[in-house]
């Protein structure tokens, strides 16, 4: 047999008597919350003369939680405007869906502080944020200089056994993407080179722009950005998920420093790797250029590659591989670093994971451009 | 049982980002016995046992472990074992390297008495056969355990275990309880254990505090089966008799006379014998 169709929600004001009472009836459930405010905002009004109000239960047909919760914070609008509000026509059932609301209304407990809003709010907040991340950076760079001695008092908390992995993890890996990124580099290189150098009937020397560019600057930055992304990512991303697990938190509390057991290896890891893929990308990017160019010079293979060799010196090519130190230091310490400063959830490990690649991908620009700088000036 | 304070903890304030949660927390955990932090969800159990091991500073107040002070330099062979409330095994390795990285850290043992050692410790919590398994191959109740195992395996004295209980089946729950009464009344190791399984704390533990968040403190302190019978602070009452009657009557009536008769100083008395 079919319940009867319930009602929908049916608000009645009734102030004429010397008994004012507000009736609702019908359902009042999560369809019926809107309809609910709307209608006792209205008959609000009505009532602001009133110093009680009989509110009548009686007719309602069908209740849920939500329903209830509406009801329960219009009554405590009421109350705060010196309504007090008597209830009838309550049943048991009714009662109790009452008081596990009631009981638990009007947020008990502190509300989270509101975030600061407006434009000086950000800009003083971006300061302070500014300079606390920069006595971040010190202090966990304070860290590391801690952490690297206990190498020989307490060597065996150092992952010898976890850095043949990483290495792999991170050459290996890494290989056939600063291959191909190289290569086509090169060869866009090459492409301009030869066309603009033509113009000026010098295109014979894009041996020597490839080469010597490549080398000393390209293949060591693009090697580097790379890296940042793919590498520099996954350190923050595993070391973040590592701190919101409380992995790093169980790593202490085993007597494990992280730095020492986390960020040296991975410090170590790119120093060896990050040198030796550059290595690659400067060969494969000459390569690349090689690809490209000759068809459109008049100059046989062995001319070329006799070319290319005269233009590589020794010099040409430490003043770019040098670089590949502090990229490697600067990639590490920054994607560690933002990765141990991780708190929350998924999201903030995100959030890290990203701050890490951009922040190693500037870095690595910088101390590029810094270079530079520092060779103009040296004339070198 | 011996009488002499293990842990003793003076004034301590404990929070997040500066701001306080608990403060002027005082007690004394007996060597040799089974300590309780209780406390609803959300009281600071986790913060407090957070600070006892040493992973954050104390905002104000004193730690003291074995009389040698606060446990803040964490380098060096751990004085003693620790259970995360999520187990926090590390999700890379399987629970055999989990279990063998403080062996391998901090002892000189050959690997075949560290497979020995590791396969008894895993054993000793049922796991035995999943030794090679990644923390997330197994359940969340297999990863309590096998945590409790990893806590176990440097042959601490002294054994922190948050909520190592909750989230287990009653039969598993109940070994688990046999097995932390085992470690303090044979091996003579100290707990001190968060938890809020009340059947589990009334059979285990010697000793208690209880936390609570609005008076940011200490609301009761003592033997669980005595403040179990004879508290009548309604909130303490409530917490140790759980019944299902309404606890907002008492809530309000309880904070009213919140500030209760705390005596840091006080040294806690010896258990009850259980009868
Ligand atoms: N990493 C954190 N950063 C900031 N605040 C935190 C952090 N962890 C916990 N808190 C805050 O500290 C308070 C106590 O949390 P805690 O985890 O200690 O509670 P608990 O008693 O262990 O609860 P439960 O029984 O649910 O585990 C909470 O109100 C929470 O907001
Ligand atoms: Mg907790």
């Amino acid at each position: 047999m079919a319940a009867p169709p319930t009602q929908p929600l049916q608000i009645r004001v009734d102030t004429s008597t010397s008994e004012p009472c507000v009736q609702l009836g019908g359902s009042l459930t999560i369809e019926d919350v809107d309809p609910l405010l709307k209608g006792l905002m209205a008959s609000l009004p009505g009532l602001t003369d009133l110093e009680a109000v009989d509110l009548d239960l009686s007719l309602l047909q069908k209740v849920d939680g939500a329903g209830v919760a509406a009801l329960l914070d219009s009554i405590a609008k009421w109350d705060t405007s010196g309504i007090s509000v008597r209830f009838r026509g309550v049943d048991a059932s009714l009662q109790r869906v009452l008081n596990l609301y009631s009981d638990r209304l009007a947020g008990k407990g502190s509300p989270r502080p509101a975030q600061p809003e407006g434009v000086f709010h950000r800009i003083g907040l971006f300061a302070v944020q500014s300079m606390t991340g920069i006595r971040d950076a010190f202090d966990f760079l304070g860290h590391c200089a801690v952490a690297l001695p206990g190498i020989l008092t307490h060597p065996r908390t150092f992952p010898w056994r976890d850095l043949p992995l990483l290495l792999q993890r991170v050459g290996g890996g890494g290989l056939g993407i600063v291959a191909l990124t190289n290569l086509l580099i090169g060869m866009i290189v090459a492409f301009v080179g030869v066309l603009q150098l033509q113009r000026f009937g010098a295109q014979h020397f894009v041996t020597d722009m490839i080469a010597i560019g490549h080398i000393r600057e390209l293949g060591p930055l693009i090697t580097a950005i790379i890296i940042s992304g793919r590498t520099g990512a996954g350190f923050a991303a595993e070391l973040g998920t590592m701190k919101v697990s409380e992995e790093v938190d169980a790593l202490r509390s085993m007597g494990f420093d992280p730095f020492r057991w986390l960020v040296l290896p991975r410090l170590t890891t790119l120093l060896i790797a990050l040198p030796l893929l550059t290595l690659v990308g400067d060969y494969v990017g000459i390569l690349g250029g090689m690809i490209a160019s000759l068809p459109m010079l008049d100059m046989n293979m062995d001319a070329y590659l006799e070319a290319t060799a005269r233009a590589i010196t020794m010099k040409q090519f430490l003043l770019g591989w040098i670089k590949t130190i502090p990229f490697a230091v600067a990639i590490a310490l920054l994607s560690c670093a933002q990765g141990l400063a991780t708190s929350g959830g998924a999201e903030a490990v995100g959030e890290r994971t990203t701050r890490a690649v951009v922040l190693s991908i500037f870095a690595v620009i910088l101390l590029d451009s810094m270079h530079a700088m520092v060779y103009a000036m040296l004339q070198i | 049982m011996n009488q002499e304070p293990y842990i003793r903890v003076k004034d301590l304030s404990v929070g997040w980002d500066g701001q306080a949660i608990l403060s002027h927390l005082s007690f004394a955990v007996r060597r040799g016995s089974c300590f309780a932090i209780l406390g609803g969800s959300g009281a600071g159990k986790s913060t407090v046992m957070r600070f006892l091991i040493g992973l954050e500073v104390p905002m104000a107040g004193t730690i003291d472990i074995r009389g040698l002070g606060s446990p803040s330099d964490l380098d060096g062979k751990p004085g003693f074992g620790v259970m995360f409330q999520a187990g926090a095994l590390f999700g890379s390795r399987s629970l055999f390297e989990n279990l063998a990285l403080p062996l391998r850290a901090w002892t000189d043992l050959s690997e075949a008495s560290i497979r020995l050692l590791v396969q008894a410790k895993l054993d000793l919590v049922d796991l035995g056969a999943f030794a090679d398994y990644l923390p997330e191959e197994i359940s969340g109740g297999m990863n309590k355990r096998a945590a409790i195992a990893r806590a176990l395996v440097l042959e601490p004295d002294l054994l922190f275990l948050d909520e190592p209980s909750a989230g287990l089946d009653p039969i598993t729950s109940v070994e688990l309880d046999d097995l932390i009464r085992n470690l303090t009344r044979e091996l003579g190791i100290t707990v001190v254990l968060v938890s809020h399984e009340l059947p589990s704390i009334l059979s285990i533990a010697d000793d208690c505090i209880l936390l609570d968040k609005e008076s940011e403190g200490i609301i009761a302190r003592g033997d669980p089966r005595e403040l179990q019978r004879e508290s009548r602070i309604p909130m303490v009452h409530d917490f140790f008799n759980r019944s299902s009657g309404s606890t907002s009557q008492h809530r309000t009536i309880a904070q009213e006379d919140s500030p209760m008769h705390e005596q840091p100083d006080r040294e806690p008395t010896g258990p009850e014998d259980e009868s």
